[in-house]
């Protein structure tokens, strides 16, 4: 088995070395692997928790190396990122864990915890320029940082999906709306026609987040931070316009109603509502929830878009190697890492997780495309992946900008603060928090 | 002379015999908690985000006092303590003398009242979410069924003084603005309704300790109900009462689980729970500092002023209640 | 009584009859108090989700280990701060007085670090240690060994008894009420501790069961019915523990009559 994984990893590398690639990896071939145990820290509990143990006990059970896998804590809560934080103060981090996204790898990056894959990438246990092709460019600029002036992957995607568009067919229907909006315009036209032809609540979200806000502003290109990551860049007329626009969904048509957590799974499910945004991932626990008796199939749909694209935002998780362990760890952390996300697995976990397959390959496989041409709604995030959808921007500072985010919508969509009052205001304290102390 | 230099070798070895006693928990005390508190001041005086970098002196606390967040998650957590504890403590008590009077299935009951401290409160806060939902929640419903208009509760900003205003069909009227909001009402209510069985259990045990002697002399001299209750029991019970102000005020300062849970927008919304702007009481401010936005020497800072604010609280406590209580020794 | 009675147990009894719904049921609107088909399957099924048998184990090894070291240290503490001569007591009160006063952030790093550098992580150690004293306990102890009348101390002292025994044979016995009040507290509390037995452990095998309850909750959504299952589970060993515990309360009650 590791002989024939080793083979073929060899003839790639030939193969690569053949070609004519500027960042091939060195032309010596991948040393064999060790035997080392590492641990993994991750946030994933419940159902794909055990799913991802059980790709953990495969590779296992065909590798020398031995992952122990531990949930250490909701990743989403920030139970995880407490774990991690007192490791590293404790000087024993894990040899790597899940992370939720660029902006947590960029406090670790910072805090010169971390080892960037970028060059593990470059060896020769790593990728050409052609393989690297192979996964979607967006999961990878989600991981790349400025480390030391140059943009470097420090970070490797695990979980990826975006938000979309969810509906209830009938209910659309009903509003006489043939097909999903393509513009935020028409989207606003159609929740008040739901409005109109039945007692259905027209959008039912939880929009505290400020991710509706963002796809809105990046669809018509504006931008939350400046390219430098130093400033704020929304104090502007697109973003006004993109928090105008929730504001009158909320208080001006009186077609969306705010919600907290989940709940709003609960009423989309027992076909109270017509549309929501979400995660890709909801579907399934969307659908879990409906009474035996309301089974109806739920249409996903991607987010409208603007002038420019289909602004949206990547969710998920990555994956990140701490620096103070041993090389030989770092390594093994790095062959797993690379193994969860080949074709086959990524495809497994995937299908298991109702995250996105992270490369074309997988997306082209049988066992793909069958799922797909079962269920089409599968190749809606994906389109929307291609079509424009980004990471946060990688600031260390992002974690202390989303709350501010956040209150800046929630006191719009409350009618406390006009939207220009609200970004104005989260634009100044945005400002302040980023040039630092 | 013998006697003073073998009083005095009595007295030695009873130091020395004392410290023996006091060693065990001391030990675990002083390396579980009195460390950590020094080392916590330590961080403080550093910008400390994921690892440690300048030392800056009292820079955290003076960009502390003058954070507009901190000084309302103080406000909050005031408004929290003030609202829950002296009604917990006289639900407690109520219920402990009712118990205590030996009632019929007065094993039951008394189960019942507990029944809250001892489960898990993750769970149960998460019911409590349910009854409070504004769409689907009991709360509502039964608000429906008296014929009041449906409030938003743990989603709602405005002031509990809003449901008086109601209540009194309009009659009375507060400003809006005025902590608590009914989110952070709701709140307390359930907190309330957390910790009355610990009261309760607490002040079964003092009331168990009132030797039956002075009760019967007290009934053989007349007072009944409410007068032995006022000069009799009450103020035997004071050194409970006034441990169980204390304990019940400083808990409360630094309740986490519940608001978490409850005030915040669930799982969905974010590290740290993403709380509505009238529920960020000071533990919640200090929990999204150390492990979301990762600014350990802010938040050791914010940890340091709680505790601050917390020891004059239970200086107040000592000195208004603490002079009316009748110790043992 | 009534009223008071239905108003604390309403969310219990919410919680108990979630446990046997259907995951739709669970979360209908409007609700429905009583389930349509009452699954009692759901416990199995929550059971079977982990390894919920390990992880009663070590809540129970926990919880014990913390009562029983609790009980010790606090007894010894509470009766030398009651009843024994020593100086610098006052001091000796003000930190213990101070240490309640902590916010719990702010001890979590420390902790963890110390308990990293003891090689305890991942230990029932980590779990109990840290737990086995507590200002509390002390405190209410102290309360109840000061109403031990000191005459009694005296006549001891007369017959050449030592403070320990006079502790271990007199005090104790006398103070039954306090001692099981403080060991049920300080067993409720360990069994329910979430977030240290979260920081501290890594594995199943030593893992309680407040944090394998969280295997009902992932990042897209909870399933309500197997948690409240699993919750349900959770808290009968404490009820037996709490009915137990009751008539030590009651017979301490009736002592103090007796007197």
């Amino acid at each position: 088995m590791i002989r024939s994984r080793l083979a073929s990893l060899g003839v790639l590398l030939l193969l690569a070395a053949c070609g004519t690639q500027s960042n091939a990896p060195n032309s010596a071939t991948a040393a064999p692997e060790e035997a080392v145990t590492i641990t993994f820290w991750h946030g994933q509990s419940g159902v794909l928790g055990q799913r991802l143990q059980t790709l953990v006990d495969q590779f296992n059970s065909t590798h020398k190396i031995h992952v122990n896998a531990s949930f250490e804590g909701s990743y989403t809560s920030g139970q995880l990122q407490q774990k991690i934080v007192a490791a590293i103060q404790a000087g024993t981090p894990p040899d790597l864990a899940q992370v939720p996204g660029p902006a947590d790898a960029a406090q670790f990056v910072k805090a010169n915890a971390v080892t960037p894959v970028q060059q593990f990438v470059d060896s020769p246990d790593g990728f050409t320029a052609s393989e690297l092709k192979d996964f979607y460019p967006a999961f990878l600029d989600d991981n790349r940082l400025v480390v030391n002036g140059k943009k470097e992957l420090v970070s490797w995607p695990l979980s990826k999906s975006v938000s979309v568009l969810y509906y209830n067919p009938s209910l659309v229907q009903q509003a006489g709306i043939s097909a999903p909006p393509r513009t935020w315009d028409e989207f606003r036209q159609d929740l008040l026609a739901v409005k109109q032809h039945s007692s259905a609540v027209p959008l039912e979200w939880t929009p505290d987040l400020y991710y509706f806000w963002a796809a809105y502003l990046r669809g018509n290109g504006g931008d939350i931070l400046s390219p430098s990551l130093d400033k704020a860049a929304f104090n502007n007329d697109k973003g006004i316009a993109a928090l105008q626009y929730e504001a009158n969904l909320v208080l001006a048509d009186k077609t969306a109603v705010v919600t907290k957590g989940f709940d709003w799974q609960n009423d989309f499910a027992n076909g109270k509502v017509a549309y929501s945004v979400s995660t890709s991932v909801s579907l399934p626990y969307i659908e879990q929830a409906m009474p035996a008796s309301g089974k109806f199939q739920i249409g996903e749909a991607s987010l409208p878009a603007g002038s420019v694209k289909a602004g949206n935002t990547l969710f998920g998780n990555n994956l990140l190697i701490f620096n103070k362990v041993p090389q030989s760890h770092q390594r093994a952390a790095w062959l797993f890492m690379k193994w969860l996300t080949d074709t086959d697995q990524t495809v497994a976990w995937a299908l298991a997780s109702g995250y996105l397959p992270l490369r074309n390959s997988a997306l082209k496989s049988a066992t793909y495309q069958q799922k797909v041409a079962a269920d089409p709604r599968l190749s809606v995030p994906l389109a929307a992946v291609s079509s424009g959808a980004e990471g946060v921007q990688a600031s260390p500072d992002w974690n202390k900008l989303q709350p501010i985010l956040n209150d800046m919508v929630v006191a719009a969509l409350a009618g406390r603060k006009t939207p220009q009052k609200a970004i104005s205001d989260a634009s100044d304290q945005v400002n302040s928090t980023l040039s630092g102390y | 002379m013998i006697r003073p230099s073998a009083a005095k070798a009595r007295h030695r070895r009873e130091a020395l015999e004392g410290y023996l006693f006091l060693c065990p928990a001391l030990a675990i005390i002083g390396l579980f908690y009195v460390y950590p508190a020094l080392y916590s001041l330590y961080v403080s005086l550093f910008r400390w985000e994921v690892v440690q970098e300048a030392f800056v002196g009292l820079r955290n606390y003076a960009h502390l006092l003058h954070d507009p967040g901190f000084g309302h998650s103080m406000l909050l957590s005031l408004v929290y303590v003030a609202g829950s504890v002296p009604l917990e403590i006289a639900i407690g008590l109520g219920l402990a003398i009712l118990l205590h009077q030996g009632l019929r299935a007065r094993a039951f009951f008394r189960l019942l009242y507990f029944l809250p401290y001892i489960t898990s409160q993750v769970a149960l806060s998460l019911v409590w979410g349910w009854i409070f939902n504004a769409q689907y929640g009991v709360a509502n419903a039964v608000l429906g069924l008296l014929h009041l208009p449906p409030q938003g509760w743990l989603l709602a900003n405005n002031g509990a003084s809003s449901v008086f205003q109601v209540a009194s069909g309009g009659h009375l009227h507060l400003p809006d603005s005025l902590p608590p909001s009914l989110a952070l009402a709701s709140i307390m209510l359930v907190s309330v309704w957390f910790y009355v069985g610990f009261h309760t259990v607490v002040y079964l045990s003092g009331l168990s300790a009132i030797p039956t002697e002075v009760t019967e002399a007290a009934r053989i001299d007349g007072a009944a109900g409410f007068n032995l209750f006022r000069y009799i029991t009450f103020p035997l019970l004071t050194p409970t009462t006034y441990f169980l102000l204390i304990v019940a005020t400083i808990g409360a300062m630094t309740s986490f689980n519940i608001v978490y849970i409850l005030g915040g927008g669930g799982v969905q919304a974010g590290c740290g729970g993403n709380p509505l702007e009238t529920t960020k009481v000071a533990a919640l401010f200090i929990f999204d500092r150390f492990w979301c936005q990762t600014e350990l020497g802010y938040a050791s800072a914010a940890a340091f002023i709680l505790s601050l604010v917390i020891l004059a609280l239970t200086v107040l406590n000592v000195r208004t209640v603490g002079r009316r209580v009748a110790f043992a020794d | 009584m009534t009223v008071a009675g239905v108003l604390m147990a309403f969310p219990f009894l919410w919680m108990a009859l979630t446990s046997l719904k259907s995951e739709s049921e669970a979360t209908i609107f409007p609700p429905r108090l009583l389930p349509q088909n009452w699954l009692f399957s759901n416990y199995l099924l929550a059971w079977h989700s982990a390894p919920f048998a390990r992880y009663f184990l070590n809540s129970g090894i926990v919880a014990v280990g913390q009562t029983v070291l609790g009980l010790f240290s606090s007894a010894l503490a509470a009766y030398a701060l009651a009843r024994m001569r020593i100086p610098g007591k006052r001091i000796i009160f003000g930190i213990l007085i101070a240490t309640l006063m902590i916010p719990p952030e702010a001890t979590l790093i420390p902790n963890y670090i110390t308990i990293q550098r003891l090689h305890w992580y991942d230990t029932y150690f980590a779990l109990i240690v840290p737990f086995g004293a507590s200002v509390l306990s002390i405190f209410l102890l102290r309360q109840a060994f000061l109403q031990v009348p000191h005459e009694l101390y005296e006549a001891a002292v007369l017959d050449g008894c030592s403070h320990a025994r006079y502790l271990a044979r007199i005090v104790l016995p006398l103070s039954r009420s306090a001692l099981a009040v403080v060991g049920l507290l300080t067993f409720i509390r360990g069994w329910n501790d979430f977030q240290w037995p979260l920081i501290v452990t890594s594995s199943e095998s030593v893992r309680p069961i407040q944090v394998g309850l969280s295997i009902f909750e992932s990042d897209v959504s909870t399933q309500f019915q197997l948690l409240m299952a699993g919750t349900m589970m959770a808290v009968v060993p404490i009820l037996i523990l709490f009915l137990i515990a009751q008539r030590q309360l009651v017979q301490g009650i009736s002592r103090a009559g007796l007197r």
